[in-house]
């Protein structure tokens, strides 16, 4: 093993853990400048000793496309929230949580939101939604008399957005393995499409049951709570405009970037709300975004310098001369994202995916199963997607924190258990009915609705309503049959 | 934040922003500026027969180096067109390990036997490109890849040049 490679991967494992644990204060160099500084130190010993290391090392290891579309989507959220798109989705919802069905009926479709209509990038989804979800938490908490229901209502969603790039078919993290791999395009999203629906609820449960996270009993950030006013006409246009501009373009996919998408979507609304170019700047969230940015830089220099080499062939050690064997290795490989997480699965799963597939096919052989590649890469690429909720230094999940004014990184270990409780759903859909790349098939149909259907039932109940109350059992019908057909 | 931390970490953070303005200049300095929009989806990997990547042509014209490394996993050339090529250039051995092709030399292996590449620089992969157009086919959004093969064969740097 070249012990510059095992250097570079100390030193970045050292700077994770390190400003995650509190150790590297954030107050004192926030992840960014940590990763970047990493980057630096990495960068430098590989150059000291003899490897070529060029500018283009790291730009070539960069993705943009998520980055693009997260800073499409800001901007797009700007807009949304200047016309009064927030207001008017928060009034439509409100309504619907006045209907027969109720809130249990207008949460489960809240939060699964994101993963019906997935997005190259969660975020794209949580900045509009977000303040929907507190409106429509703290209603439920006042109804109910549980201070704990808004974080459910916030990291249900928080949770659902981030794993929704996994099954996203215009860019997400499961084309990419599936184009890495090889398999039918399309195919891997619909076992993702089920486990993160499950990720979701058990997150809530979590929540509700064991970790009892508690925001203020009113909202602290008052101003970005829908107020309740008159709503402009252009407010209810663009948030229908948003919706529906977002499911063609799932069902379609036109050969037109979803970024191009979004900024044409965004000068449809400046122009009939009046808008300025001011006003969009409000949506936009720069920390993410160079988190994200830092975080590629040094997956360049890991790449540059050796450093994912060394982990493949470390983990090979380990499951060839330890009790953990293939099948532990592979779990641990599987989770590796979840223990490390960073602010986009990208980072990690990028450069990881080829040993995955090397292990996968060595797991198959040694295991006598050729599914178990695609049931393994998937596994690892849910994981990876949704590890962006937990993580610490610039996820999804610090957005929740910061609007329920939270303090300290409270969401981060309910995620992680949901998603680590939740990823071998993918694993035993695939198992059990394969791989295919149309979601009209019998198998998922039926899966798809009745795991649904229980997870409106869960909802039910974790929301204090009784279970077989109709909002949760027919939310989760809906969503099931909404996974089929986007 | 002490005042001294704040001028580090905002430093720091123009750096990165900066990072993404040099990595757009490069692609537009390349002559392949729409190589920004690609999804880095993959799907034109999927049908390349000689196990191509394709993203790797287009990392190589944002970054504006043709010796970016790239996956070619089903190439086949003799070991020692390999070493003239390029000595640095990853193959595979018959029991599956990667090794540089130099370092195949050293360990003894005849350089007239066949390998099979794993990784090399865009330009040399270009080389062995087929011109089918499978991948753009495959694109979503059906960007020219075969312009930058085109470009890399024909002159070994990118038209910016």
């Amino acid at each position: 093993m070249d012990p510059i490679g095992i250097i570079s991967i100390l030193i970045f494992f050292g700077t994770l853990f390190g400003s995650i644990k509190g150790w590297i204060p954030q107050r004192v160099l926030p992840i960014q400048v940590a990763l970047l500084a990493a980057a630096a130190l990495i960068g430098i010993l590989a150059f000291l000793s003899g490897k070529e290391i060029h500018a283009s090392s790291f730009v070539s290891a960069t993705t943009l496309h998520p980055i693009t579309a997260v800073i499409a989507g800001f901007i797009f959220a700007g807009a949304l929230k200047a016309s009064g798109g927030f207001d008017a989705a928060t009034d439509f919802v409100r309504r619907i949580s006045r209907t027969p069905l109720g809130i249990p009926f207008a949460v489960v479709l809240l939060v699964n939101l994101p993963t019906i209509f997935a997005m190259p990038c969660g975020r794209i989804w949580v900045s509009p939604l977000m303040p929907i979800a507190l409106m429509l938490g703290y209603e439920v908490a006042k109804e109910r008399g549980n201070p704990t229901l808004p974080a459910l209502v916030v990291f249900g969603l928080v949770v659902n957005a981030a794993a929704s790039c996994g099954p996203s078919l215009i860019g997400g993290i499961g084309v990419l393995g599936e184009g890495m791999g090889r398999y039918g395009t399309g195919s891997f999203s619909n076992p993702q499409s089920i486990a993160i629906v499950v990720i979701t609820v058990v997150t809530m449960a979590l929540l509700r049951f064991v970790f009892a996270v508690a925001g203020p009993s009113e909202p602290d950030h008052g101003d970005d709570l829908p107020q309740r006013r008159a709503i402009p006409e252009h407010g209810y246009f663009s948030f229908i405009l948003f919706v529906v501009g977002l499911a063609v373009t799932v069902v379609i996919q036109p050969p037109v970037p979803i970024q191009t998408i979004l900024v044409f979507l965004t000068v449809v609304v400046m122009i009939i709300a009046r808008l300025s170019v001011a006003d969009l700047l409000d949506g936009i969230l720069l920390h993410p975004l160079t988190a994200m940015i830092s975080g590629f830089i040094v997956a360049g220099a890991l790449v540059a310098s050796g450093g994912f080499d060394v982990l493949l062939a470390g983990l090979d050690y380990l499951a060839l001369h330890t009790p953990l064997g293939y099948i532990g290795v592979a779990l641990l490989l599987i989770y590796l994202p979840i223990v490390f997480p960073m602010p986009c699965g990208r980072i990690i799963a990028v450069s990881l995916i080829p040993g995955v597939l090397m292990f996968g096919e060595r797991l198959a052989a040694v295991l006598g199963r050729p599914p178990l590649q695609a049931v393994l890469l998937i596994s690892f690429i849910l994981s990876a997607a949704a590890s962006c909720g937990p993580s610490p230094i610039g996820g999804i999940g610090c957005l929740g924190e910061g609007n329920m004014g939270l303090k300290g990184y409270v969401s981060g270990r309910p995620q992680a258990l949901g998603i680590f409780l939740g990823v071998p759903v993918a694993a035993l859909v695939v198992s059990f009915t394969g791989l295919s790349q149309s979601a009209f098939t019998v198998s998922f149909s039926v899966i798809s609705i009745c795991v649904s259907v229980l997870c409106g039932l869960a909802t039910n109940v974790l929301l204090g309503f009784k279970v077989y109350h109709p909002g949760g059992i027919l939310g989760g019908a809906l969503v099931g049959a909404l996974l089929i057909v986007f | 934040m002490k005042r001294h931390f704040l001028i580090i970490n905002t430093c720091g953070i123009v750096l990165a922003v900066g990072f993404l303005i040099y990595l757009c200049a490069s692609a537009l300095y390349s002559g392949y500026p729409w190589s920004l929009i690609c999804y880095y989806c993959k799907k034109c990997n999927a049908p390349c027969v000689v196990g191509i990547d394709p993203q790797g042509f287009i990392a190589s014209s944002y970054s504006n180096d043709p010796n970016v490394s790239m996956y070619v996993t089903n190439g086949r050339l003799p070991l020692g067109r390999a070493m003239e090529v390029d000595p640095s250039m990853v193959v595979q051995a018959e029991d599956g390990k990667k090794l540089s092709a130099a370092a195949m030399k050293r360990k003894g292996v005849d350089p007239g036997r066949e390998v099979l590449t794993y990784r090399m620089r865009a330009k040399e992969a270009a080389q062995l490109c087929l011109s089918c157009g499978a991948c753009e086919k495959a694109c979503p959004i059906g960007l020219p890849i075969s312009a930058i093969v085109k470009d890399l064969r024909e002159h070994g740097v990118f038209r910016g040049k």
